[in-house]
Order: C-alpha cells, then sequence, then structure tokens
C-alpha cells in the first residue's frame, strides 16, 4: 500500500499531468461559461419557443408535412416541432448523457497517462533507481500498476465531478433542475463510475503496452492504430467479431441496448471483456519487465 | 567478511541485427571479492565490463553464467533481504528532472517510510540544502551528483556501490565527490567504486581490483597493486657512463634517464647496487625505488591480458 501511495503521488507530482489536468479544467470552465451563456431560461425565451413551435405545427398541417393517410400527423408535427424549437434552457438532468459522451475523451486520456506513467519512468532511467530500492519486480511491477489505474479512476472521477458542479448554475440559475431526484443521482452516479471504470481499463491497457515497449510515443502509436485502423478493418471485414471488439464493449458497458452495437450482449459480460483484455495485456507486460535485462 | 563477491561471473549479450546475430561478452568469467569496510575501486577502461557487474550485483541483469553475491545474499534471489543495507547509483543517477530535488528524495523514503529529517540531513550532508527546492533539471552533472549520492544514503547503508560517481565533473566537482567518498570509507561503510580514472582510483581508494575484457587481472591494496609494477630504482651517481658499465658487468640493465639511471632491479636489493658501484669508487647521491604509476601497471598488466587472449 506504501507503494501504491509513493506511486500516486509521484503521479501527482508529474507535470504531464498537471498540464493535461489544466488544459481539462479550462475546457471545463470555457464549457461552462458557453453552456451558461446559451441557457435561456426566463419567461420571453419559453415564451418564443412555444410561439414557434405552434408556427411550425400549424404550417405542418396546412402544408401537409406528412402524407393525410398516416394517422395522427398532429402529432408527428409536434413531435418535429420539438426538434424545431428546441428548449433554450440548459437541463442540468442531461448531465448523465453529457458523462456518457465524455467517455470516449476520457479513455482517451487515460491510455496516455497510463503510457506516460511508465514510458518516462523508462524514458529518464528512473526505473534503474527504482529497482535498486524495490528488486522485486513483481512486486515493483504492481505497485506501478495499481498507482496508475488507481490515478486514472480517481481522475477521471474528478473530472467528471468538476464538470458536473461547474455545470450546476447554468442548469440552477438558467436552465431547469427538472427530472432531479434522487434516482437522477443514482443513475448519475453509476454513469460516473461506468466511465471511471472504463478510464482505468484504458489507463492499464496504456500502461502495459509502454511497459512492454519502454516507451511512452510507441504506446499511443499502437493504440491509435488498433482504434482508428485495426477495429475499423474488423468492423467491415468481419463483422461478427463485432461482440470482441473493444470499442463496441465500451460502449455496451456505458449505455447497455441504447448502443445500438447490432448484438445481444450484457452489460456484465462487456465489461468482463474488456477487463480481461487489459489483465492480458498487463500479464504479459509483467512477464517481459520479470524477464528481461535493465540495461 | 567478504561485503561484494563475484564467482566465474560472466554476461554475453546477444542482439541481431539485419537478421545476424551478434553476441558481445561484456563480462567473462569474473572472479572477485571486496572485503568490508574502506574505498574499494573498480578500476577498468570503458567497456570493460564494470557497469555490468554492477548491474549483475544489484539484480538489474542476469548473468549468462557464475553468480554474484551482495552482503552474503545472491543477488539474483535474495536481493530484497539485503538491498535496505544499500545504496547504490548505476552510471548517471537517474533522477526525475522536472522534481525539485527534494521531491526526489522524498519520493524515494516514502518507499521505506524514511522520516523527512532523514532528507534533509543528507541534502545537507552533500551540501546541496540551499538548492533542494529547484527542479533537477537546472542542477549541474555535480550537483546531479551529490543529488544520487544524497539518495543512496538514505536508508544508511552498510555498502555503497557508486558507478564512475566522477564522470563529467569538473575538477572542483570531481574534488568534492573524492572527499565525499573518502568521508563515506572513513566512517566505517564499505564504498565500492567503478571509474576508469586511474588518478581518481589512486586517491581515493584503499584497495583495487582491475579489469579488463571482463576479467580481474589484479586486486589487492592499491598500493601493493602499484608496487607490482616497480622493478627498477632510480639512481644518480655523478658518472653515468661508468656507473652503467659496472652494472652491465653485473649483468644488471640500466638506461639513462634526466640526470641518472634506471636499472631495472627488484627495490628489495637495492643494496647490491649500491655495493657493486662503491666497490669501484662511485658514490651513489640518490637512490630511490622507481615506482610505477598505476597506468604504467594498468597498462601492463592489461596488456599481458591481451597477449593471453590472443589465438
Amino acid at each position: 500500500m506504501r507503494y501504491v501511495l509513493v506511486e500516486l503521488r509521484r503521479y501527482a507530482s508529474r507535470r504531464a499531468v498537471r498540464a493535461s489536468g489544466a488544459l481539462v479544467l479550462l475546457g471545463i470552465a470555457i464549457a461552462s461559461v458557453i453552456v451558461f451563456v446559451n441557457s435561456k431560461g426566463g419567461s420571453d425565451a419559453l415564451a418564443e419557443m412555444d410561439r414557434q413551435r405552434t408556427e411550425f405545427v400549424t404550417t405542418c398541417q396546412e402544408q401537409g408535412f406528412f402524407p393525410p393517410d398516416i394517422d395522427d400527423a398532429e402529432a408527428l408535427c409536434r413531435e418535429q416541432s420539438l426538434q424545431i424549437a428546441r428548449d433554450p434552457r440548459f437541463h442540468l438532468e442531461t448531465l448523465t448523457d453529457i458523462y456518457s459522451g465524455l467517455s470516449p475523451l476520457l479513455m482517451i486520456l487515460a491510455l496516455g497517462l497510463g503510457a506516460t506513467f511508465i514510458g518516462a519512468e523508462w524514458g529518464a532511467g528512473t526505473i534503474t533507481t527504482y529497482l535498486t530500492w524495490e528488486p522485486r519486480r513483481v512486486r515493483a511491477f504492481i505497485a506501478k500498476a495499481v498507482g496508475a489505474l488507481a490515478f486514472v479512476f480517481l481522475a477521471a472521477l474528478a473530472v467528471q465531478a468538476v464538470l458536473g458542479l461547474a455545470l450546476t448554475p447554468a442548469g440552477a440559475l438558467r436552465g431547469t433542475t427538472e427530472g432531479i431526484d434522487a434516482g437522477w443521482f443514482v443513475d448519475t452516479a453509476i454513469m460516473m463510475l461506468r466511465s471511471a471504470t472504463l478510464s482505468a481499463i484504458f489507463g492499464g491497457v496504456g500502461f502495459a503496452l509502454a511497459s512492454a515497449a519502454r516507451n511512452t510515443a510507441a504506446s499511443i502509436i499502437v493504440g491509435f492504430v488498433y482504434f482508428a485502423v485495426l477495429e475499423q478493418i474488423l468492423r467491415v471485414f468481419r463483422p461478427n467479431w463485432a461482440r470482441w471488439l473493444v470499442a463496441e464493449n465500451a460502449a455496451l458497458w456505458l449505455v447497455g441496448d441504447e448502443a445500438g452495437v447490432g448484438f445481444a450482449q450484457s452489460r456484465l459480460r462487456a465489461i468482463v471483456t474488456l477487463i480481461a483484455y487489459s489483465v492480458i495485456l498487463l500479464s504479459v507486460s509483467l512477464a517481459l519487465f520479470r524477464r528481461r535485462d535493465v540495461t | 567478511m567478504n561485503v561484494i563477491e563475484a564467482e566465474g561471473l560472466t554476461k554475453r549479450y546477444v542482439r541481431y541485427k539485419r537478421g545476424r546475430k551478434r553476441e558481445t561478452v561484456a563480462v567473462a568469467g569474473l572472479d572477485m571479492a571486496v572485503p568490508s569496510g574502506g574505498v574499494f575501486g573498480f578500476l577498468g577502461p570503458n567497456g570493460s565490463g564494470k557497469t555490468t557487474t554492477i548491474r549483475c550485483l544489484l539484480g538489474l541483469v542476469r548473468p549468462t553464467s557464475g553468480s554474484t553475491r551482495l552482503l552474503g545474499a545472491d543477488s539474483q534471489r535474495d536481493l530484497a533481504s539485503v538491498i535496505r543495507r544499500v545504496g547504490s547509483i548505476v552510471e548517471a543517477p537517474a533522477l526525475y528532472p522536472g522534481f525539485t530535488g527534494r521531491r526526489n528524495l522524498e519520493l524515494l523514503a516514502g518507499i521505506d517510510g524514511i522520516r523527512k529529517d532523514k532528507i534533509q540531513e543528507k541534502l545537507e550532508l552533500v551540501d546541496l540544502a540551499d538548492r533542494a527546492s529547484d527542479r533537477v533539471k537546472t542542477y549541474s552533472l555535480g550537483m546531479r551528483q551529490r543529488l544520487g549520492i544524497a539518495a543512496s544514503l538514505l536508508r544508511d547503508p552498510e555498502v555503497l556501490i557508486l558507478d564512475e560517481p566522477a564522470n563529467g565533473l569538473d575538477p572542483a566537482g570531481i574534488k568534492e565527490v573524492r572527499d565525499l567518498v573518502r568521508r563515506l570509507g572513513a566512517e566505517g561503510r564499505t564504498v565500492f567504486v567503478s571509474s576508469h580514472l586511474l588518478s581518481e582510483v589512486r586517491q581515493m581508494c584503499d584497495e583495487v581490483a582491475i579489469l579488463a575484457r571482463g576479467r580481474c587481472v589484479a586486486i589487492g591494496p592499491v598500493e601493493e597493486v602499484l608496487s607490482g609494477g616497480a622493478r627498477a630504482v632510480f639512481v644518480r651517481v655523478d658518472d653515468l657512463e661508468a656507473a652503467r658499465s659496472v652494472l652491465a658487468r653485473a649483468n644488471l640493465e640500466s638506461n639513462p634517464v634526466s640526470d641518472g639511471l634506471r636499472v631495472s632491479i627488484d627495490p628489495t636489493e637495492s643494496a647490491r647496487v649500491t655495493r657493486l658501484l662503491a666497490a669501484d669508487g662511485l658514490f651513489v647521491s640518490e637512490l630511490r625505488p622507481e615506482e610505477a604509476d598505476l597506468e604504467t601497471v594498468f597498462l601492463e598488466l592489461t596488456r599481458d591480458h591481451t597477449e593471453e587472449d590472443a589465438p
């Protein structure tokens, strides 16, 4: 546990981590200001929205946007009007969806952070110093990997919490808090945990690749080639393999059947698949770390 | 008791270049024992296998054959049981350049739960307390080296292994490190220092092992190893030519050097030279063993070794 705490302190002191954190905070600040400014919860804005919707429904019916033989064309026009004249208020309730949409970004960031945690050690040669303090390589590797995963998990939770807090004024003061109840809090907390879990898994993958390659950049390149090229190719040429692809399983874990991945699979199986990938990569990386000379 | 031992230590590196297997023998059957206490020099030219030997000792590299022991523990199996009694720097001290000197030490100290006052104590010992809050990347080479030594001292080790601690330092830095190493050796620790600088080893060390092509070619107290090459005496007389002919009749080889003669004879037999010359009325005004310096010894030993290796 002491080793893991040392690793957490080390990661928190890293300039790359602090720079990434500062960029994320800046992004959150900008986004929350934009949302705050664009959210219009006043009675004038709502009246204008109602007027536009009513106008659209009238036009829709008069000009026959939908064939007259369709049942309840008016209902369809009303449904369409929700898209034409959107609610100008920011709904704090949508935070859960925002977290879901933020997850891919967190996953990419987690892959890079996981990679740099160990890659930088090889680059600076500090792994040699570390092993002269703790020569038991399995213990050293596990401490570093657990530290990296824990850091990425906590960082992902923190980013989501900060984003939620930053968007709260827009919802409370210039938008709406409709739908915020105990159930919403539970759903949102679960979504945050799901997203943080995915981030930790991706952090583990980045860590394993960088440890095996003894290099941060190599790990990020491999990750990019896999997700941007290989998975795309497999998706097209081997559609039956989709249930084994990382992106599909990540989407399933986050939003379940709504992910629309084209096959039936439980969330549990999706997360077990992803954890298995990460564990396999970490195990291979550990075996190499144990076996190879540190020169 | 020997604190460091190597027995038949061999390390071969195999690399593949353009499909061809290339084998490099870094250490070739090294046998060595380092006694407890004092400063022990590990001398050899670049590429002679010093760093590889140290890496084997610290469990960083697996030997191809043979074994190393540190404080009696096998480096490949039981190192963890003694590592807290060992401090080390392998090649240049590897530190986080973006962290302050103090932060670097704190992170290492955290592994063993070492108290913060110990960090301050070690920073003061290496004279870095004033710069401890600066980032390591702003440090000079000498300061980094001193910080590395401070890190290796955090555990108050019985054995300190320093790989080329004077490498890249300016004369002032070399002196600082030399004084520090001497001080540490005088405290009762065993300081194992590798170097390719003969003068450094001579000034710093009590004992020395000389490494050439991965083998130990000489080991012992520095003065003993040094006198191993002293096989001549310097003789000052007025009439050099007459003295040379007297010595030649006694089958002693002599050569004029500056204002005297270099007579090839074991220094312990110097009396024979004075007797011979005095018998012919030639009186010696100065006679001293002509000590071969470490460089000469080193070159002789390594040349012998190279000749032995030749097919």
